[in-house]
């Protein structure tokens, strides 16, 4: 009787540690989960995931040799990309005034099958401008032109959207600095009506 | 006016708000309620487009500025395109249209090179429409003076530790059609650098005394994180508020958002994690710009020229048992779709 009493004891012991330890470890779990939860990151040492201008291309060129950049720091070396086609903006200079946007001089080469595709130019974050409607490059062919892209910002850059593929874009150069337009100056002043004078 | 101003820049005792008027005219407007020694500070540079470009981007991030409720705004050059006159300025297709409707909090206005291509030495246009702010400052006192009129100054941001430096990065350089030749120096020992030096050195203070927490904002980054190069221009600078332990530099110039971790005057990482952020804040309405800075520069802990928007900064204070005063910050980009990134604190440098 005292025997099984304490077989009995014994089970009902193991019972009552097996029920503690599982509590132990759901507690310790959700403490832990919560605590996590709780941290803020340490937002100083994880890099961030970098974003960039939604590409209207797959692939880019860069500019072959230093172009004039207008206006700023323009240390950039810059070379010939890998790729059969190449895009570059060899010159801009303002169509008139601040915002008509700029005459651009560019240059596409094709070393690679013959491509077809409109021809477009931006300005930063721009509306695309459409150069030329459709141009046919055979291989080894190169197209020269000039014309307007419109606009006001800091870069331009020219892409060839060839079909299958996206397109090829040239690197992007600083646009040069570009008059203010006297009658702009002139209409600005006369919406003035808030600010007190100095 | 000034006092309706200055009382937008002091932390509400008991969170508690007063209502004041974020521009010199306008609706009443009550800062975010922030405990005692807390500031919400917005900053961005490259902000109204030409005012014959109607974009709107500057009006969609002058809306969320006015959402965040801040105690404090400055910017970062470039704010008024693309030869920042006056007319342009005061225009309601101009900044005044759109950052001008909390004109009284921009106590801390930088100019860009956009704003120096005003016709006239240096940016008349900007001088004349931040002329408020930048007139009767206490540092044009002392001597070495400050000089607002020429893009250089620095102010305490009441009831906190914190300060704020203003330099002009315009370096006496012009490209193309913008900037000016008028502009100040940035050389070693220019009167912007020797008041510079003053500026850090009579509050930095030493191992048991000052204010250790400190802002810079200039236009062009030192530390081209996007579509510009590095501008070794502003080198001496650099050199200079690392040695006084200056905590962010804040910058613009290229059309995107961005910031680094913890820098050298060399331009890497520092090893041991004290140095200063260059947080880029060049998103805030004219345009955006593409990335040629590839791969990212090392340090680039973000970046982004997907999204119009601006850089908050959360300064608060505190006092060492050392004695001296510091405090932490907070920074993040909110952006015109709702988003918010980059969410980053650091202690002050002592």
């Amino acid at each position: 009787m005292a025997g099984r009493d304490l077989r009995l004891l014994n089970g009902l012991a193991i019972l009552v540690l097996a029920v503690a330890l599982a509590a132990v470890l759901l507690f310790a779990d959700l403490g832990g989960g919560r605590d996590e939860r709780a941290q803020p990151a340490p937002p100083t040492t994880a890099p961030a995931p970098t974003t960039s201008l939604p590409a209207l291309t797959t692939t880019s060129t860069t500019i072959a040799g230093v172009v004039s950049t207008g206006r700023g720091p323009s240390a950039f070396t810059t070379t010939t990309a890998p790729g059969p086609i190449q895009v570059i903006v060899e010159a801009a200079a303002c169509v008139r005034f601040v915002g008509d946007g700029w005459r651009v001089r560019y240059r596409i080469l094709n070393r690679g099958p013959a491509a077809t595709g409109p021809v477009v130019g931006r300005i930063d974050d721009g509306q695309p401008t459409v150069l030329e409607e459709t141009l046919r490059l055979g291989r080894a062919e190169t197209h020269e032109a000039t014309a307007v892209v419109v606009g006001g910002g800091d870069a331009i850059i020219v892409t060839w959207v060839t079909t299958p593929d996206a397109g090829t874009s040239s690197f992007p150069i600083e646009t040069p600095g570009c008059p203010t337009d006297p009658a702009d100056v002139r209409d600005a002043g006369q919406v003035t009506t808030t600010l007190a004078q100095p | 006016m000034l006092a309706a101003v200055a009382a937008t820049l002091t932390p509400v005792p008991g969170a508690t708000a007063t209502a004041v008027a974020p521009a010199d005219r306008g609706p009443a407007y009550q800062p975010a309620l922030q405990a005692p020694g807390v500031v919400t500070l917005v900053f961005s540079g490259d902000i109204s487009p030409p005012t014959n470009e109607f974009k709107g981007d500057d009006h969609a991030t002058a809306e969320l500025v006015l959402s965040i409720r801040p105690n404090l705004v400055c910017t970062a050059g470039d704010n008024q395109y693309e030869t920042g006159t006056a007319a342009m300025f005061e225009a309601a297709s101009g900044f005044d249209g759109s950052w001008g409707k909390f004109h009284g909090l921009i106590k801390c206005p930088a100019e860009g090179n956009h704003d120096a291509a005003d016709p006239g030495p240096g940016s008349p246009g900007f001088q004349r429409y931040f002329a408020p702010h930048l007139t009767n400052l206490p540092c044009q006192q002392l001597s070495p003076p400050c000089r607002p009129d020429l893009g250089y100054y620095d102010l305490d941001v009441p009831g906190t530790s914190w300060y704020i430096l203003v330099l002009n990065s315009n370096c006496q350089r012009a490209g193309g059609g913008t900037g000016d030749v008028q502009t100040p120096s940035c050389a070693s020992g220019s009167p912007q650098l020797e008041w510079l030096a003053f500026a850090m050195g009579r509050r930095h203070g030493g191992q048991t005394s000052g204010l250790k927490c400190s802002i810079a904002f200039w236009h062009h980054e030192r530390w081209g994180t996007s579509f510009f190069a590095d501008d070794p221009a502003m080198h001496q600078a650099w050199l200079l508020l690392n040695h006084f332990h200056n905590d962010i530099v804040g910058s613009g110039h290229t059309h995107s958002t961005g910031r680094l971790g913890a820098m050298t005057p060399q331009g890497t990482l520092s090893p041991t994690g004290s140095g200063m952020r260059q947080i880029t804040a060049g998103a805030a309405g004219r345009s955006l710009t593409p990335v040629r800075v590839n791969p990212p520069r090392v340090g680039t802990r973000y970046r982004d020229n997907t999204k119009y928007g601006v850089n908050v900064l959360t300064l608060r204070s505190s006092t060492s048992p050392a004695g001296w005063q510091g405090g932490d910050w907070t920074s993040e980009f909110r952006y015109v779709d709702g988003t918010v990134a980059d969410r980053a604190s650091a202690g002050c440098w002592p």
